[in-house]
């Protein structure tokens, strides 16, 4: 199966920023969900990523400076997608690691990772294509 | 690293041993049914997170919880205790199928424009049939292609579907605000009538008197501490501590009894 215009993702960048505010998570779902299609991901390799994307989310915002924005890059290539979601911090912050959205997180990604640079802190987290079950 | 709100570290290991225990017993052992009940009861939890996931405003959430329950009864029941993998990380996938299944067999019961409504039934006749042939779930493409549509409009169809609209975390409840008002709390109320499947759970539920179901949903469903139970409702946090226990139990006990719907279910694992 080819994609439409016959164009591949392959390292194409989508960056997106919103309010940190929970309101506008379900634009990052829907885009996610949107570049995840062009990255030829299954229905369900999607359904996993809307859920990843929206515990990333609700990792990060309680973290988030009054004043901060949650930016969203989205890596594209075939079969795989990769999303940083990240906020402004004050010092020191660090995702819940021992709640429900730290093991949903895990359980749906294919990989996840927490990043801080300064007073940001970013949850990097990667979908790739599930295989053909036997 | 912030502290926990609840003692997960010692409820993992607390449940690694309960596994390795259930999983070591003979197919009959009578012990078998207890440690399952307990496993279930410290899992639910992280079936009503996952079903609140998947909760529409007007989505009886009863239905949703039981059927992620039989999730977690598969997981409980499948999961290997040799394999170095934390159970919860095990069962999430399992629970969100058995959620995902829910709505894909009775999408009806969400309320969608009937364009979309029409698509649907297009749709998951084509995704039943390209899972086939594909021996994996197809792509937005392959969909798009099947049923002769464009791609926007098979994820319109499966946004339509899902009814994601995931959860407004904000709207839980700020300490202090009249919580029973919320509409995603005020379902478990008014959801009983319209639901045609027998729920395992709805009578228990119904049945709680008040102050523990309305601590139990907060605690469960607005996933509040106890500490912050106590303070939206007024009382001690002890108190809070004992309705949660009591209520869990009667849910436990209403999971365990020999009640038709289940242990039919149960069955045939």
């Amino acid at each position: 199966m080819t994609t439409p215009e016959g164009s591949h993702p392959d390292g194409d960048i989508v960056e997106v920023r919103i309010p940190a505010d929970v309101a506008y998570v379900s634009t990052l779902r829907l885009t996610a969900a949107s570049l995840a299609a062009r990255c030829d991901l299954t229905i369900d390799d999607i359904e996993d990523l809307r859920l990843a994307v929206d515990e990333a989310c609700a990792l990060l915002l309680p973290h988030a400076t009054a004043d901060s924005t949650l930016d969203a890059r989205f890596e594209l290539s075939q079969g795989r997608l990769a999303v940083e979601t990240s906020v402004q911090t004050d010092e020191a912050a660090e995702p819940d690691r021992t709640g429900f959205a730290w093991t949903v997180l895990g359980a749906l990604a294919s990989s996840v990772e927490v990043h801080k640079d300064g007073k940001r802190l970013a949850i990097t987290l990667t979908k790739a294509r599930q295989a053909a079950s036997a | 690293m912030s502290e926990a709100h609840r003692p997960d570290r010692d409820e993992r290991a607390h449940a690694g041993e309960l596994l390795a225990e259930l999983h070591g017993l003979p197919d009959d052992s009578p012990r078998r049914k207890v440690l399952r009940d307990q496993l279930v009861e410290l899992h639910m939890p992280l079936v009503v997170y996952l079903a609140r996931r998947f909760s529409g405003r007007n989505e009886p959430m009863n239905d949703l919880v039981q059927v992620g329950a039989i999730g977690l009864i598969k997981a409980i029941d499948r999961f290997d205790p040799g394999r170095n993998l934390e159970f919860s990380t095990y069962a999430t996938p399992t629970i969100l199928g058995e959620i995902k299944r829910h709505f894909r067999d009775t999408g009806w019961l969400i309320h969608v424009p009937r364009r979309a409504q029409e698509m649907q039934t297009t749709l998951n006749a084509a995704r039943a049939d390209l899972s086939q042939e594909l021996g994996r779930a197809p792509t937005v493409p392959e969909l798009a292609e099947r049923i002769d549509v464009d791609e926007e409009t098979v994820l319109e169809a499966l946004d339509a579907a899902r009814a994601y609209s995931g959860v407004p975390l904000d709207v839980l409840a700020a300490p202090g605000e009249t919580v029973p008002e919320h509409p995603m709390l005020g379902t478990v109320d008014e959801g009983y009538e319209q639901v045609e499947q027998r729920a395992v759970l709805r009578e228990v539920i119904a049945k709680l008197p008040e102050a523990e179901r309305e601590i139990l949903l907060l605690r469960f469903i607005a996933n509040k501490t106890q500490t912050e139970i106590a303070g939206i409702v007024g009382v001690s946090q002890m108190q809070v501590s004992r309705l949660v226990a009591r209520g869990l139990k009667r849910l436990r006990e209403s999971l365990g009894a020999p009640e038709p719907v289940v242990e039919q279910r149960r069955r045939k694992n």
